[in-house]
This record gives structure tokens, C-alpha cells and sequence, in this order.
């Protein structure tokens, strides 16, 4: 190999992990800033879909067995093909609602929740990821 | 370092770190927007400042259900407090490891006796919210709810002292409005035109007007009562009312 061709392949590899490099940090980067604001709006989405089940009377009728109004507020607040888990438990009783058996959640949101009607107080988790 | 393969190598590592240093800052400058941005976005604050008339409803409720089946202002003193430590159980629980603290004052009223109105069912609290990670001391929030009842119009028939109907209006005291109420029992004091006297409610009306002027009528058999307590409740707080008919 002449003492060129030892130039242009030296220039091609430096170029080469260049250009590696900065995809690698511009992806790095991308990622950095995207997740948290995806993050960020679906737990806004998540803490609506509280709010609305809370001011709708739907917990209630959740903890009476009538999941129908949370799993409609549920569907319509949080993004589309959203997996959720909703859970509302006190001492010694759990309430369980899911559209996926199991996914990483990327937020989990917790809420104190006081129901008149039944005079205890619960805590909600809701867990969401988009994709599941 | 006299090979222009050297200086490019030097320089892409050089353009590496820089490009590395770089996606650091960003990340840097990111995290400490995103810290900044859950300080300006406290659910735990949210959360209990939400929650807090609900308990406080919760807690009453209980209460007057206690007074009115015992009369004892402490017992339902005991069930409230009882109640409030639960409640800061499951907020302590829901946001525990997240520095946030949070407790109640309270005083409980019943003036459910007297023959004049104001009649009421009210609990006052003082909610404070230790919040120091997220830039809260001591959040310090007051609270007034229950049931107020004003404005009584007692319709009495002269002849016979019967009563024959009565309006109140009932005020939701924390979202100042009027609502309608339920009857929970109504007792009726008789007079001794025949003692011993069973007197079965006749036939109960109500009626709500609106603008929360609740109205009750022709219940009591004609010419032999002359005090009714009536037991509303609205929300699940009880209050009572005690109209005495004049002739």
C-alpha cells in the first residue's frame, strides 16, 4: 500500500467515526429531549383522566362494580392505543381496571381520592405507556 | 504529526469530544428545565388542596350521623378526627418518599336544637401542607364545610295549632349555594289531647322550589302537635331542624 492510499483510507476511517459519532450524540440528544416531553403530556392526559372519573361520579360506580363510565373515560382522555392500568385501593380492598395484562408503564401517576358516597378514602395508580 | 491522516484523526476526535460535551449541556440544560417544570407542576399540592372539602364532607358526614344517633359532641369529635388521621395515612402513603407532609385542624358545630334558625352542621379546618422539595414551607389552606339552614317559613293554622307545612332554605356553606335535601326521620312532639296517642305521619310532602327552599307539608295529624324535628340531609352531612308553631 503506497503511502497514499494509507491517506485515503486513514481520511475515510476518521471521517467515518465522525460521522458515527455524531449520529450516535444527535440521537442521544434526540431521545434526551423527546421522552420527557411525550412524558410530560401524557402525564397531563393521565391526571385529566382522574380528574374527569373523579368529577363524573365514575370512581364510584367503579368501586359498585360498574366499570362502563371510568373505561369510557379512560379510552377518550388518554392517547390513542394507550395500555393503562387503573388501580383504586384503601386497607384491605383493590380495585383493578387494565386493556393490557402487562407493559412498562412510562408514567405512573398517584391520587388521594375521598368518596362521599361510601366515606373512605382511596389512592388511585394510574399507570399508562403509549404502545404498551 | 506531519501525516494529514493523523490531523483528520485528531480532528474528528477532537469534533467527537466536542460533540459529546455538547449532548451533555443539552441534556444538562433539559434535566434542569424538566426539574424546574415539576416544581411549577406539584400534584401532591393539587392533590390535597382537591381532595381536602371531599374528606372534610367525608368527616362530617360520619359525625352527624354519630350526634344524631347519640347527641354526643365528643364522640363525633372522635369519629371526625378518626376519620382525618385515615385520610393523612393515605395521602402520607400515596406520596411518601417525596418529602410532602400534611395535616389537619378542626373544630365540628351543631346547632341543630334551637327554636330559632340558624340551624347548622358545620366543620372548620386548617389544612397545612409541608412541601419542601418542591418549594412549598407550609402551605396553610382554611376550610368551612357543611349545612346551613336559614330562613324558616312556618305555615300554622290557627285554628287547631296544627303545623301544616314549613320552607327552609339549605346553603352548601363551602360552594355558597342552595341545594335539596333528603328526609332522613322526622319526629314529631305531640301535645296531650290524647296521650299516648299513636300519630302516624299522614302523608309527606316535598317539594324543592329551587335556589335551595326546601318545602314540607301536611304531615301532622290535624289539632294535637305543636314541635317537629326534622332530620335533611344533603351529601351525606345530616342537619336538623326544630320548628315550633306558634298559634
Amino acid at each position: 500500500m503506497s503511502k497514499g492510499q494509507i491517506r485515503i483510507v486513514g481520511a475515510v476511517a476518521a471521517l467515518s467515526i465522525v460521522f458515527i459519532f455524531t449520529a450516535i450524540s444527535l440521537r442521544y440528544i434526540d431521545m434526551a429531549e423527546a421522552l420527557p416531553r411525550r412524558n410530560q403530556a401524557l402525564f397531563r392526559s393521565g391526571l385529566s383522566a382522574i380528574n374527569a372519573a373523579i368529577s363524573s361520579g365514575a370512581i364510584d360506580d367503579f368501586i359498585d362494580g360498574d366499570k362502563s363510565l371510568l373505561l369510557m373515560i379512560l379510552n377518550n382522555t388518554l392517547p390513542l392505543h394507550s395500555s393503562f392500568n387503573f388501580t383504586v385501593y384503601t386497607y384491605s380492598i383493590k380495585y383493578e381496571l387494565c386493556n393490557v395484562a402487562n407493559f412498562e408503564p412510562e408514567v405512573t401517576i398517584h391520587y388521594v381520592y375521598t368518596s362521599i358516597a361510601h366515606k373512605r378514602t382511596y389512592i388511585i395508580i394510574l399507570k399508562v405507556a403509549v404502545g404498551g | 504529526m506531519n501525516k494529514r491522516g493523523q490531523l483528520v484523526i485528531l480532528a474528528s476526535v477532537s469534533l467527537m469530544i466536542a460533540i459529546i460535551a455538547m449532548a451533555a449541556i443539552v441534556t444538562a440544560g433539559d434535566l434542569r428545565i424538566r426539574r424546574s417544570q415539576e416544581v411549577s407542576f406539584p400534584v401532591s399540592i393539587l392533590n390535597a388542596v382537591d381532595d381536602a372539602p371531599r374528606a372534610l364532607t367525608a368527616a362530617l358526614s360520619l359525625a352527624s350521623e354519630v350526634y344524631m344517633n347519640t347527641g354526643d359532641l365528643d364522640e363525633a369529635n372522635e369519629t371526625a378526627s378518626a376519620y382525618l388521621s385515615s385520610w393523612i395515612e393515605n395521602f402520607t402513603a400515596a406520596y411518601s418518599g417525596k418529602g410532602v407532609v400534611a395535616y389537619f385542624t378542626f373544630n365540628i358545630d351543631f346547632q341543630w336544637y334551637d327554636p330559632e334558625p340558624p340551624w347548622l352542621s358545620i366543620i372548620t379546618a386548617n389544612l397545612t401542607v409541608k412541601a419542601e422539595p418542591l418549594g412549598f414551607y407550609a402551605l396553610k389552606l382554611n376550610y368551612t364545610v357543611g349545612l346551613l339552614v336559614i330562613n324558616p317559613n312556618v305555615v300554622v293554622s290557627v285554628v287547631g295549632k296544627k303545623i301544616d307545612a314549613f320552607n327552609v332554605t339549605v346553603i352548601d356553606v363551602f360552594k355558597n349555594m342552595g341545594v335539596p335535601v333528603s328526609i332522613i326521620k322526622i319526629d314529631i312532639i305531640k301535645k296531650p289531647t290524647g296521650e299516648g296517642l299513636e300519630l302516624p305521619i299522614r302523608k309527606l310532602h316535598y317539594y324543592y322550589y329551587g335556589s335551595g327552599i326546601n318545602g314540607f307539608g301536611d304531615f301532622i295529624p290535624k289539632g294535637v302537635s305543636k314541635e317537629i324535628y326534622a332530620y335533611l340531609k344533603y351529601n351525606g352531612v345530616i342537619v336538623c331542624v326544630h320548628i315550633v308553631a306558634e298559634s
